[in-house]
């Protein structure tokens, strides 16, 4: 019976030294994956301010490039623009001009004619040549109006669109 | 063993508390080494999951800045090409002053032609040729003005067209220095 307990204690002290390194090298593992884990947060933070920054940026470089794009657009539109808006001009213009002409050579066809028409029969010829010119004369102002217009516009947009 | 003899060899037997305390720490040695395999396998785990959210973090930083370099060469070719209108629109905005004052022209020679008419048709109706002829004659003089504001209009529609092509259009131009015949 003497010798029993002393291989038991051999035994269990060499279980618990076993256990006890076993512990101290878990516990010095876990440790240094505690501080990689520490360091990978504090440099994930870090990746994310970042990111945020960057994504501003992003965001601002994007709006600053939609805002260039969007004045050359309003500059070709302005250009395009003003110019129907001269062939609008042009074309009031022209209409307006034969409408003149027309109520002319039917005046000189009056002179010329060899019996003398009377004032009622000029009237009833030329009137309606005379309300024509007057109606190309509107359509002329509203175009020369509406080339104004567009002419302000791309005048406002221009002045507008420094780079 | 009845408990007097159990008794008897605890106190005979110096060896049994010693025992007794070595399987107490024993079992603390071991609860122990469980503790911190425990703390062990949760601290890889949260170092695992931060290295991946690293990673994810990385690619992210990396397409963000490959975005931000996409974005900001746009934003200079944008810029450039407003820079290489700026002559274009300034020739546009002279062209714009010519033609509104050219068409202030072309309004008052509408209003005079059009009071002119209506005399001419008066003096016709009267019978007052003399009067008709002045007027007529007067309504030839200004025809010749009328020609002119479209000739005029004309030129400034070519320049108009010239300002908005730029360098990019040599051929525009040069059917503009060399007017159609």
């Amino acid at each position: 019976m003497g010798g029993r307990p002393s291989v038991l204690r051999v035994v269990l002290a060499i279980i618990t030294i076993a256990a006890l390194a076993t512990a101290t090298w878990l516990g010095v593992v876990g440790r240094r994956q505690s501080n990689r884990a520490s360091s990978l947060r504090q440099a994930n933070a870090a990746a994310v301010a970042r990111n945020r920054a960057l994504s501003a940026k992003l965001s601002g470089l994007t709006v600053a490039n939609s805002r260039a794009q969007g004045r050359i657009a309003r500059i070709e539109d302005d250009r395009g623009a003003t110019a129907g808006g001269m062939d609008s001009v042009v074309g009031a213009w022209n209409d307006w001009l034969t409408a003149n002409n027309a109520l002319i050579e039917t005046a000189n066809g009056f002179v010329d004619h060899a019996a003398e028409p009377s004032g009622a029969e000029m009237h009833a010829a030329l009137d309606p040549r005379l309300r024509t010119i007057t109606a190309k004369e509107a359509a002329f102002r509203a175009a020369i109006v509406k080339f104004a217009a567009a002419a302000a516009k791309a005048r406002h947009d221009a002045s507008s669109a420094k780079p | 063993m009845t408990a007097e003899m159990a008794h008897e060899y605890s106190v005979e037997s110096p060896a049994g508390p010693r025992v007794k305390w070595l399987g107490v720490a024993v079992v603390g040695a071991l609860v122990l080494a469980i503790a911190a395999g425990i703390y062990r396998h949760q601290e890889t785990d949260h170092a695992r999951r931060a290295a991946a959210r690293a990673a994810v973090l990385d690619r992210e930083t990396r397409d963000l800045e490959m975005k931000v370099a996409a974005a900001r060469t746009k934003l200079e070719a944008s810029r450039a090409e407003l820079r290489a209108k700026a002559p274009g629109t300034a020739a546009l905005l002279k062209v714009l002053d010519q033609l509104n004052a050219n068409h202030a022209s072309m309004s008052s020679i509408v209003r005079d032609q059009d009071t002119s008419t209506a005399q001419i048709i008066d003096a016709l109706s009267r019978k007052q040729y003399d009067t008709y002829n002045a007027l007529v004659d007067r309504f030839t003089n200004s025809t010749r003005t009328v020609d002119a504001l479209a000739t005029t209009e004309t030129k400034l529609r070519d320049e108009l067209t010239r300002s908005g092509c730029g360098d990019t259009c040599s051929a525009t131009e040069a059917a503009a220095v060399n007017p159609r015949r």
